[in-house]
């Protein structure tokens, strides 16, 4: 398979990097933006108050989580069709940018539930379903650091991701599967324009600071595995022939 | 000041803790990848430029 064969210069990946931050710099501008907005015109819900404001970063975390999942199944899919490196480092950067996603929808569940269900915490399907996808993906994070070969760490690494990918849809509709203290997923129908208007801008915002995540994490591990086959032609005594 | 304000706020401050903190530690694998690579270009150049 056709691991370790990314080469890249320097000059380009420095003009990237300034790139990057003007580009970083703009999306979170616009988060803020988009949160403020939305601070601003909710009113209280009837029965929440201003605990209502949480969903305009709970639920956006949780849908670009499974964008990110998404994102990493395709990625898998491809590179065990076609065995390109570039697919296994997409699904990587993908997988990190979910799991951390992952972790905040859970955490900021958790600071949402204590004060509506007083707990921070149930064995509840929706719950449980999501703590089970963020520990499945930190350990594939963690099989990707302890797997020094290339190829065997990008096949295992995109069945596991796969794998992973399959317990999104079991995560999205656990709520309608089992009875669970979870609400079931709200629709316009069922929110206020307001919120509705507010949570699609949040949550397009969020979309963007994870698509740029990923990219920007594909493009160092790009770098990395570019970096790393230089050494290795160092270390087989290969020189000459290179300009940076 | 609603009761629930310290719930809110947060929440809205572990959002921009974890994003921004995530944001800084994508910079700085950057910038530490950019020099690796750096360094096994000249490495591999053997000094010539």
């Amino acid at each position: 398979m056709g691991v370790g064969t990314v080469e890249l210069s320097v000059a380009p990946a420095r003009a990237r990097r300034s790139t990057g931050m003007l580009i970083g710099l703009g999306v979170f501008l616009l988060l803020a933006a988009t949160q403020a907005y939305s601070i601003s015109i909710s009113t209280p819900d009837r029965d929440m108050g201003h605990l209502q404001k949480i969903m305009y970063v709970h639920v956006p975390a949780a849908w670009n989580m499974m964008i990110a999942y998404f994102i990493v199944a395709i990625a898998s899919l491809r590179y065990l069709w076609k065995g390109r490196e570039k697919d296994d480092l997409l699904a990587a950067a993908a997988a990190e940018t979910g799991a951390l996603m992952t972790g905040l929808t859970l955490a900021l569940g958790m600071i949402w539930g204590k004060p509506t269900w007083g707990i921070w915490w149930t064995w509840d399907a929706r719950l449980t379903s999501t703590a089970v996808l963020f520990f499945i993906y930190v350990g594939y994070l963690i099989l990707r650091a302890f797997v020094d070969d290339p190829d065997r760490r990008a096949q295992w690494s995109a069945a596991v991701g796969l794998l992973g990918a399959l317990n999104v849809p079991i995560v999205y509709m656990s709520v309608r599967w089992w009875r669970t203290l979870h609400q079931v997923q709200s629709s316009p129908s069922t929110l206020d324009p307001n919120y509705t208007l507010s949570l699609r801008i949040n949550a397009i915002a969020i979309m963007i600071v994870v698509l740029f995540f990923i990219r920007h994490r594909y493009q160092t591990m790009q770098l990395e595995a570019a970096a790393d086959a230089m050494h290795e032609r160092i270390a087989l005594g290969d020189r000459g022939g290179i300009n940076a | 000041m609603p009761d629930n304000m310290p719930f809110i706020i947060g929440a809205f401050a572990l959002t921009w803790v974890v994003l921004l903190g995530y944001l800084v530690h994508l910079y700085r694998a950057r910038r530490d990848a950019t020099r690796r690579l750096q360094q096994a270009t000249d490495d591999l150049s053997g000094g010539i430029k």
